[in-house]
C-alpha cells in the first residue's frame, strides 16, 4: 500500500470524502460513548457497570483521536451550524436516542461497535499515515469491546423467551442501519477512499468484512443477520451515511453541542 | 445479588516481574471473566494478565479459621 503522508497528496474530491467519512466515524463514537455512559450505573451487574464505563472513556477518546485527524483537513465540514443544527451531526440512527433497555445496549455493542472498528481497521491497512500511525493504540482498545458484546450476545440469546424475542427485534432494527452505512453500489462515499488509497477495502468489500466480523457473536443462537437485507436508498445521504437527520431530544443535544457549559462561560 | 463465581485476577508490570495477584471478578464465563478483568484493572500498562476459577485452586495449606466452632458457640 502507497503511503499518503499527508492531505495534500489527495485530491480535494477524495479529501472532502475523508472529511465526511472521519465525521460519520467520530460522531458515532461520541454517541457511542454518551449511550455506554448513561448505562454505567445501570447494567445488569456491577462488573458490567465497569466495562460500560471503561467502554464510554474508550469511545470519547477514540472521537477525539478522528476528530484531530478531520481538523487537519481543509474540508472538516464542522462549523456553528452544529451547535443549533442536528442535520450537521452525522452519528448512526441507533444513537439518536437513550438505550431503552440493556439488549439495545448489547445490540449497538455488537453492531455499531464493530461497524467503527471495522472501518478503522480498514484504515490502518490503508495508506493514509496520519490515520494509520494513530489506529494501532485504538484498535488494541476495541479488542474488548468485542469480547464483551458477544460474551452478552450469547448469554442474553440463552436466556427467557421474552428476552430472546427483544434481542431479536433490536437487533433486526440496529442491523438494517448498519448495512446502509455501506451505501449503494455507486455514489457510496467509500470507493473513492480505496481507490486513493485511504482504505484498504472498497464498498463492498468493506461490508463483507463488517459481516464476517459480527456473525461469529451469534453463531449457536436461533439469531440470524440477514446479509442481503433490501435497503431503499431514497433519503440517504453519502456524507452523513444514513438515512435522515438525528432525532436527538434536547437533552442529548445540548450535552453534545456543549450548550450547557458554553452557557456557564467555561467553553468557547 | 451476582449470580456468577469467583475468578481470580492476576497480572506482571513488565517481563521479569512475577504474576502478582490484582484483585477479582465476579462472572458468568471465562469471556465475562476476561473482559470484566480488563476494564476493571487497568490502571497498569501490564504485559500479562490472566484470570482464574477461584475453584480451580487446589489447597496445599488450609488457611485455618480465625474463630473456631466452639468459640462461635460456647
Amino acid at each position: 500500500m502507497t503511503e499518503i503522508t499527508n492531505s495534500e497528496d489527495l485530491s480535494a474530491e477524495v479529501r472532502q470524502s475523508l472529511a465526511n467519512w472521519l465525521m460519520a466515524m467520530s460522531d458515532t463514537k461520541h454517541l457511542l460513548g454518551l449511550r455506554y455512559a448513561e448505562w454505567c450505573t445501570g447494567a445488569p451487574e456491577l462488573e458490567a457497570d465497569i466495562a460500560a464505563s471503561a467502554m464510554a472513556q474508550f469511545e470519547l477518546g477514540h472521537a477525539r483521536v478522528l476528530r484531530g485527524v478531520l481538523g487537519d483537513l481543509p474540508e472538516d465540514p464542522r462549523d456553528e451550524t452544529r451547535d443549533t443544527d442536528m442535520g450537521a451531526w452525522f452519528s448512526a440512527a441507533a444513537l439518536d436516542r437513550p438505550f431503552a433497555d440493556w439488549t439495545e445496549l448489547v445490540a449497538s455493542n455488537a453492531l455499531v461497535d464493530a461497524l467503527l472498528t471495522v472501518n478503522l481497521q480498514s484504515a490502518k491497512d490503508g495508506g493514509y499515515r496520519p490515520l494509520t500511525q494513530r489506529l494501532r493504540k485504538v484498535l488494541a482498545e476495541e479488542e474488548y469491546h468485542a469480547v464483551h458484546a458477544g460474551a452478552w450476545i450469547q448469554r442474553l440469546a440463552a436466556g427467557p423467551e421474552a428476552t430472546v424475542v427483544r434481542l431479536r427485534a433490536v437487533v433486526d432494527a440496529v442491523w438494517g442501519g448498519c448495512l446502509a452505512w455501506f451505501g449503494p453500489e455507486t455514489g457510496n462515499g467509500l470507493d473513492e477512499l480505496y481507490d486513493a488509497g485511504v482504505l484498504a477495502d472498497d464498498a463492498a468489500g468493506l461490508r463483507q468484512r463488517y459481516i464476517d466480523t459480527v456473525a461469529p457473536a451469534f453463531e449457536g443462537t436461533s439469531l440470524r443477520l440477514a446479509p442481503h437485507a433490501e435497503t431503499d436508498w431514497d433519503g440517504w445521504s453519502a456524507a452523513s451515511r444514513r438515512h435522515g437527520i438525528p432525532a436527538f431530544n434536547e437533552r442529548c443535544f445540548a450535552m453534545v453541542t456543549g450548550a450547557t457549559t458554553r452557557a456557564m462561560g467555561v467553553r468557547d | 445479588m451476582a449470580i456468577g463465581v469467583l475468578y481470580e485476577v492476576l497480572a506482571r508490570k513488565t517481563r521479569h516481574d512475577s504474576l502478582e495477584h490484582i484483585g477479582t471478578v465476579n462472572a458468568t464465563s471465562p469471556e465475562f471473566a476476561r473482559v470484566y478483568a480488563r476494564v476493571t484493572y487497568d490502571e497498569e500498562n501490564w504485559v500479562e494478565m490472566v484470570v482464574v476459577l477461584r475453584e480451580a485452586f487446589i489447597p496445599v495449606i488450609e488457611l485455618e479459621p480465625l474463630v473456631t466452632e466452639e468459640e462461635v458457640r460456647p
